[in-house]
């Protein structure tokens, strides 16, 4: 085998705690090629990526870059060698200018050892130009538009002579127009030698731009195929085709979705967010909601719940328009909405478990507005039984507790208020098989309680085993309604990924 | 399957008990001790009630102080709105010869109205609240300034004079006003639905608004509490001192901070005591008292006190260390 690979990755393994998120990955990126990693949410490529650029050490396995072994973990030593990536979350300086971002590292001084701007400017404007990019070097950054402050980004790249760059999502939030801006320049950087590894689930777009696929699921490397041969169908099945895990509940009978509409959005739009989406909510039923990344569906929670607003389109509760909506009305109106990163809101890490079951309730937790502390209590076990909450007493704060009981706590805080519909944002995300099976238990218990659900969720098997119909996003819009036994993983990604 | 073991909030047992927020309690105690053993004038009378009736001139800006502390909001500018309280009470009574049971509502409506200015430049700039009443402190330290020239160092009327001397059974009822409040407002701060607000919003705003607590309303409510809370203040030492001068409650808000926080808040909110923080102004006002039994020349009693600031912070970090990780 003639060797004219950069990087080669021989039974890399890594586990955090009982999760294996790589096992005995082995395969090699070629020099000069742009090659993707595709794969579902949780089947490794996050930690894939993090071995590679030395961010975290793999428990097993050998790295060997350009023929000699990687044997350090360490981010500054990877950049070194001239491996770099691009994050998904912009690592630019909003307030430098497009020159001073694209160099960062002062390397063009006057004798008097100050920045020389006027050769950094020119230098700024021959990169752009080598790309025919039309960008003011001498530019704010925050003023740029998003796609252009990527393309700064993966400049910065270039200038600092890197030979293997990785793209984390590199058009997640960019439009039509600016993603065909970023894919050429992608492949101009090949043609010009650098290595490129081009992170994403968008099919399509991997697809036309990249050389070769590797395909990974459940932390395992499944295959890699040329893109050439390779057609969106094969890629889905090599992507979802797991057998459906033991671990999620058997899915029941769909019951009916009519009858009265809990909740309606009409040509709801939010510029850069959402556009005209429609959506209905129909009392006792589970809704599911999927887009990738990038796709709007966390604005669109936001503005289900009133945390957000649009800017055009209405919003009916329980049939009656809403021009400005808060939470409080939200909550009057039987709403309440479970948050999807309870370490930033969710819960109140520093107070009593009982102190956090009471904040959506003190009106009824009180008596005259004074709380009723005996009442609290009795109100907070009542919940710590019902679901199982490992906790040392009602006192304990939610700090000194596990993600699941943490989890399974924020779920009380919501379900106390006795609500109509739950919006609930990633529930189980973050936390470990057995509370994430008591979790769905808990779920699909609702609508018999005559509460709607409207379910938030990266993760396709949790939808597929708990909805009743399944809304899809991709591109700000709404591209697509399942239900019945159309829910599958196969047409939720060829909806979502636009294959 | 595991079994969830409860407990009915009654019971407290020993090791439960958070001994580091008793901290405040025993310093008190510790610093009076040592100065009544070492100091025979100290435990007289007349000494004992001059702090106490000291205590009393300046608890409601403390109370201001920790309220919005627990929220996890600071105001910067009590000491100016206190020093234009007093003056402009004076030019409403002296100039305007307004009566003063109408003068002291107007001065009282307008510092409320700059304490709503300072909260709504808060929640409306969505800005930290220490940068806003810094502007907010200079500003209104101007208005005072502007004032006090215009009025040219006059004593006020006596009938405005007449009110911190007010007393009941020859006690100044600023003390039985201090008593009623920290009690009351105490047991409110613990059991009031509305009071308890204050603590969710300073240990997590977003969640706080995810659970229906309308945050800018009562950040709004509680900015303007401070403003007219200021305002008494600075009424009251108008008052007791006769005039208004240049540098009229200077310092004050800081050395307000300083007691809320030697009484267990943190300026990243969610903690709080009104007694706690009447305490630390006590622990103040003995570290003063103390420098003067001593001979001490009370210039050196910000050395003193910004010395105890930093060994209660320290202290307070390592007891409760895992308060703060993560």
């Amino acid at each position: 085998m003639v060797d004219n690979s950069i990087l080669l990755l021989q039974d890399i393994s890594k586990s955090y705690g009982p999760v294996k998120a790589l096992k005995a990955v082995s395969f090699a990126i070629n020099r000069g090629e742009i090659h993707a990693i595709l794969g579902e949410n949780g089947a490794g490529k996050s930690t894939l990526v993090k071995v590679i650029k030395g961010e975290t050490r793999p428990d097993a396995g050998r790295l060997v870059f350009e023929g000699s072994e990687i044997k350090v973990a360490d981010p500054l030593y990877a950049n070194s060698i001239g491996i770099t990536m691009v994050h998904q979350e912009l690592t630019i300086f909003d307030d430098l200018t497009v020159a001073e971002n694209i160099f960062p590292n002062n390397v063009f001084r006057t004798k008097l050892g100050l920045t020389d701007k006027r050769r950094m400017r020119l230098q700024s404007a021959e990169q752009l130009a080598l790309f025919n990019l039309h960008i003011d070097p001498a530019e704010k950054v925050a003023n740029l538009p998003l796609a252009e402050q990527r393309i700064v980004e993966i400049l910065r790249a270039i200038a600092l002579k890197r030979k293997l760059i990785i793209l984390d999502e590199p058009t997640a939030g960019l439009n039509e127009s600016e993603t065909r801006i970023l894919i050429s320049l992608v492949k101009r950087l090949r043609d010009e030698g650098i290595t490129i590894i081009y992170i994403s689930h968008r099919i399509a777009e991997v697809l036309e731009i990249s050389d070769r696929i590797t395909i990974l699921r459940d932390g395992s490397y499944i295959s890699t195929l040329q893109a050439e041969k390779a057609s969106t169908a094969e890629l889905i099945r090599l992507m979802v085709g797991r057998e459906v895990d033991l671990l999620y509940a058997k899915k029941q009978p769909a019951r009916k979705t009519a009858g009265e509409c809990l909740l309606e959005l009409e040509q709801v739009t939010k510029s850069g967010f959402l556009r005209d989406v429609n959506l209905k909510l129909y009392r006792e039923e589970i809704l599911g909601i999927f887009g990738l990344q990038g796709s709007g569906v966390e604005k669109l929670s936001q503005i289900l719940y009133g945390l957000d607003s649009s800017e055009h389109g209405v919003v009916r509760v329980k049939g009656r328009a809403t021009g400005r909506r808060d939470t409080d009305e939200m909550l009057k109106s039987g709403f309440v909405y479970l948050n999807d990163n309870r370490k930033k809101a969710g819960l109140f890490l520093d107070m009593s478990s009982a102190e956090n079951m009471a904040c959506p309730q003190l009106g009824k937790l009180s008596r005259s507005r004074f709380l009723n502390k005996k009442e609290m209590f009795r109100y907070t076990d009542g919940f710590i039984r019902k679901f199982n909450i490992i906790i040392p007493s009602a006192r304990t704060k939610p700090k000194a507790l596990s993600g699941g009981n943490q989890q399974k706590l924020m779920f009380s805080v919501c379900l106390g208020t006795e609500p109509e519909c739950v919006i609930l944002n990633e529930p189980t995300r973050g936390i470990d098989v057995g509370a994430k099976a008591e979790i769905h238990r808990f779920i699909l218990e609702l609508p018999r309680n005559r509460t709607s659900v409207i379910l938030f969720s990266s993760e396709l098997p949790e939808l597929i085993s708990l909805c009743d119909r399944v809304v899809v996003l991709r591109a700000s819009s709404i591209v697509g309604e399942l239900m019945g036994d159309d829910i599958n993983e196969e047409k939720i990604m060829s909806l979502a990924a636009g294959g | 399957m595991a079994t969830a073991t409860t407990t009915t909030g009654k019971r407290l047992k020993l090791h439960e008990v958070n001994w580091g927020s008793y901290s405040i309690y025993m310093v008190n105690v510790l610093a009076i001790v040592l100065l009544a053993l070492t100091r025979k004038n100290f435990p007289r009378y007349p000494n004992l009630y001059s702090l106490v009736f000291g205590l009393s001139m300046e608890f409601l800006l403390v109370l201001a102080t920790t309220f919005l502390l627990i929220m996890g909001e600071v105001d910067l500018s009590i000491g100016s709105v206190f020093a234009f309280a007093g003056v402009f009470t004076g030019y409403l009574v002296a100039n305007l010869e307004l009566p003063i049971w109408v003068s002291i509502p107007i001065t009282l409506c307008a510092t409320g109205i700059i304490g709503l200015i300072n909260g709504t430049l808060v929640v409306r700039l969505k800005a930290n609240s220490l940068m806003i009443t810094i502007g907010t402190m200079i500003l209104f330290r101007g208005v005072a300034d502007g004032l006090i020239n215009f009025l040219g160092g006059i004593t006020y009327p006596s009938e405005y004079r007449a009110i911190a001397g007010f007393k009941i059974f020859s006690v100044h009822f600023t003390i039985f006003l201090m008593l009623a409040a920290v009690i009351i407002l105490e047991y409110l701060l613990r059991n009031h639905a509305a009071f308890k607000k204050l603590f969710y919003i300073g240990s997590n705003t977003l969640s706080a608004r995810l659970y229906g607590i309308r945050v800018d309303r009562v950040k709004l409510s509680v900015f303007a509490a401070s403003g007219v809370l200021a305002g008494l203040a600075g009424i009251l030492a108008a008052s007791r001192s006769g005039q208004t001068v240049w540098n009229t409650g200077q310092g004050l808000e800081f050395k307000m901070i300083t007691a809320a926080i030697l009484g267990g808040a943190s300026l990243f909110g969610g903690k709080g005591s009104i007694v706690k923080s009447i305490l630390g102004l006590l622990l103040i006002a003995v570290i003063l008292n103390g420098l003067v039994m001593f001979n001490i020349n009370p210039v050196w009693t910000n050395v003193v006190v910004g010395i105890v600031l930093i060994i209660a912070i320290f202290v307070d970090t390592r007891i409760n260390r895992d308060k703060i990780e993560y």
